[in-house]
């Protein structure tokens, strides 16, 4: 049988080394031919050494471990190697992926070299990851939940500051910008106010008008001008903003 | 016969009493609803009524058969008092018949105030009041009529007037008015104190809901799995290749360890005991990320001593690695400074990150310190994330603080 030659790939150097070390003494046969720091590191070395085993730590900086076995073509075996992380691991109980946790026993280890030498004795080829990957990912790094926006990034003065939805009054849109404002004032956010309200919890953000967005936590009260418009007025701020009459059912009792 | 006269004219001012009041209620119950009076967010626990801040256009009956009800059984009340007041002393024309026509007068006046007020619901307070006043007028003088129909008396036949007994009817109904007015309304504010102590105790509960809330997350935020994985499996294995080093991770574990375990538990920590453990948690990312990450810590002496709310440092730091530092190939340094200054005192946590970014839980922790302090402080304290130049986030806490 051939030389079989593997690739360590995580972010944190002394997990590799300590990884190696296991390997030496579990499987002393086994070449490590290449180490990484990072995805886009291990992408490329999977590239250009192409090992028959990828030992990949799936939490990396550039490209995760999954993004890098979803991408890399030939015929690699992927080993993700993970911390505790009971999404992840729900994941895979399902596919055919082989995974370690950590801290990596000798006895997982053994488990996983005996498995990786009995499918490549019996020349069973790599399992088709790509699809099953993107299902993963899919999985694990968007938990269904579609959230509102909570954070905004908006020009302050001279800096830019992350504002968070809790603390706007209400936006407002003006020639170029939006005008977001606060109890510290006016910051201005590029992004119009059509977007914003698709955006943002409808039960909070309450659009009035065309051009603006209340938070309905911060309604002081509503009154009716002369000319029979609602009214809002806001704690915190002197302002009076007009309901404009296709949304002042926002108002009315349901 | 006079005297009757003279009972009704009393009638229809002490209804002016009751209208007034039925005003008050009915102005207060409209005001209210243009009113969020608490943030609704934080209102049970984050479900939102509208019908808190609706302004209604259309009157229902029904929305204020209470109110209605409650204002009319206090006019029976006021009318039986006076006419039984007035009969004892020998007006009018005997109980039944002063009853009769009390009542009379009391419901009218009653139904067209009210319906007066339903139709100017929207109007200004003296066109209200004005619209009330005729209202009632017209309520009363139909109620005379409609009293003396039902009880046979015969009310013009007496028209002609004795000057000094109307004097007397005005200055005594005007007195017995405003006494009536002046119970009726301290009533009211009784019962508005009342309701107000309600609402006090609602937004108490909610906000110890709310503290318990945080804290229990806090607990649960402190055993961070993937940290300690992590951080074990790099002592195993330089306990393999430098054990001193594996020796000196092991005691930066135990010291951030039992500070964040034992504090969690304490309502207050001091700055030297916080930076103690965020040093001991940035020793162990030295460790782990090696030559990308690096750290400085610069604390005044002078405030080491100050107390400060335990588990908000460390949090702030760990958003910087967990999102701006590890994610980054490079990696960066992180800048960690305290400053006292008039009347309050700031952290400020800086690193040279990737920043803010889109997607993958980003701002979850810095939402939750954001959610501690608001409830710590209630609302004095403030998180600001500015932009780090070229690149990162500077994230600052300001606390109220007097310099003493």
């Amino acid at each position: 049988m051939t030389q079989v030659r593997a690739i360590i790939a995580d972010d944190e150097e002394q997990l590799v080394i300590y990884l190696e070390s296991m390997l030496s003494r579990i499987w002393p046969e086994l070449v490590i031919c290449g180490r990484a720091g990072n995805g886009r590191d291990a992408l490329a070395l999977i590239e250009s050494e192409a090992p028959d085993i990828a030992f990949l730590d799936i939490k990396m900086p550039g490209l995760s471990g999954m993004e890098v076995a979803g991408r890399c073509s030939g015929n690699t075996r992927v080993v993700f190697i993970t911390a505790f992380n009971q999404y992840a691991v729900d994941a895979f109980e399902n596919e055919a992926m082989d995974y370690l946790l950590k801290p990596v026993t000798d006895e997982r280890l053994a488990k996983t070299v005996s498995r990786l030498k009995k499918e490549m004795e019996g020349d069973t080829p790599p399992a088709e990851l790509k699809g099953v990957i993107e299902e993963v990912i899919r999985a694990v790094g968007h938990p269904a939940t579609p959230s509102h926006l909570k954070w905004i990034k908006a020009q302050h003065r001279d800096t830019i500051r992350l504002i968070h939805v809790d603390d706007i009054l209400f936006f407002k849109s003006s020639a170029k910008y939006t005008t977001v404002l606060t109890a510290d004032g006016e910051s201005l956010i590029k992004k119009p106010i059509k977007e914003l309200s698709d955006e943002l919890d409808p039960e909070i953000f309450w659009r009035v008008h065309r051009g603006t967005i209340i938070n309905a936590g911060c309604i002081d009260k509503v009154s009716h001008s002369l000319t029979g418009r609602l009214a809002v007025k806001l704690k915190g701020s002197s302002e009076i903003l007009t309901v404009s009459r296709s949304y002042a059912h926002l108002f009315k009792q349901m | 016969m006079t005297a009757l006269m003279r009972l009704c004219c009393m009638h229809s001012l002490a209804h002016n009493a009751n209208a007034d009041a039925i005003y008050t209620t009915f102005r207060d119950t409209y005001r209210i609803r243009h009113r969020v009076s608490r943030c609704p967010h934080l209102a049970d626990g984050g479900t939102m009524d509208r019908r808190d801040v609706n302004v209604r256009t259309s009157f229902r009956f029904r929305d204020h058969a209470g109110l209605i009800a409650r204002k009319y059984v206090s006019a029976v009340i006021t009318v039986t008092v006076i006419v039984m007041l007035s009969s004892m002393m020998g007006f009018g024309e005997g109980f039944v018949t002063n009853f009769i026509i009390g009542q009379c007068v009391g419901t009218c006046a009653f139904a067209f105030t009210f319906t007066a007020l339903v139709f100017l619901r929207w109007k200004g307070p003296l066109v209200q009041m004005g619209g009330a006043a005729l209202a009632m007028a017209a309520g009363a003088c139909a109620g005379i009529l409609f009293g003396a129909f039902i009880s046979g008396k015969d009310l013009f036949f007496y028209l002609p007037e004795r000057s000094e007994l109307i004097v007397q009817v005005v200055i005594l109904t005007v007195m017995g008015g405003s006494l009536f007015r002046f119970i009726l309304n301290s009533q009211e504010k009784i019962r508005q104190a009342r309701e107000r102590i309600q609402a006090e105790k609602i937004k108490r509960l909610t906000i110890e809901k709310k503290v318990v809330e945080t804290n229990l997350r806090l607990l649960q935020a402190q055993i961070e799995p993937h940290f300690l994985f992590n951080t074990l499996s790099n002592i195993l294995s330089l306990l393999d290749t430098d054990v001193d080093r594996g020796k000196v991770m092991i005691n930066d574990l135990i010291s951030y360890l039992r500070i964040s375990l034992y504090k969690t538990r304490e309502d207050m920590a001091t700055i030297g005991q916080e930076m103690e453990m965020t040093r001991a948690y940035l020793n162990i990312f030295k460790i782990r990320m090696g030559e990308r990450l690096s750290y400085a810590i610069d604390i005044p002496e002078s405030l080491r001593g100050i107390p400060f709310p335990p588990m908000l440092i460390q949090p702030l730091v760990e958003n910087a690695i967990q999102h701006g530092l590890e994610p980054r190939i490079e990696g960066g340094g992180i800048r960690i400074a305290a400053s006292a200054m008039p009347g309050k005192l700031r952290i400020d946590v800086a690193d040279s990150g990737l920043g803010f970014h889109e997607g993958s839980h980003w701002g979850v922790g810095l939402t939750n310190i954001k959610e501690r302090l608001d409830t710590l402080y209630d609302g004095k304290a403030r998180l600001v994330l500015e932009e780090n130049s070229p690149n990162g986030l500077l994230a600052s806490i300001e606390v109220p603080h007097d310099a003493g």
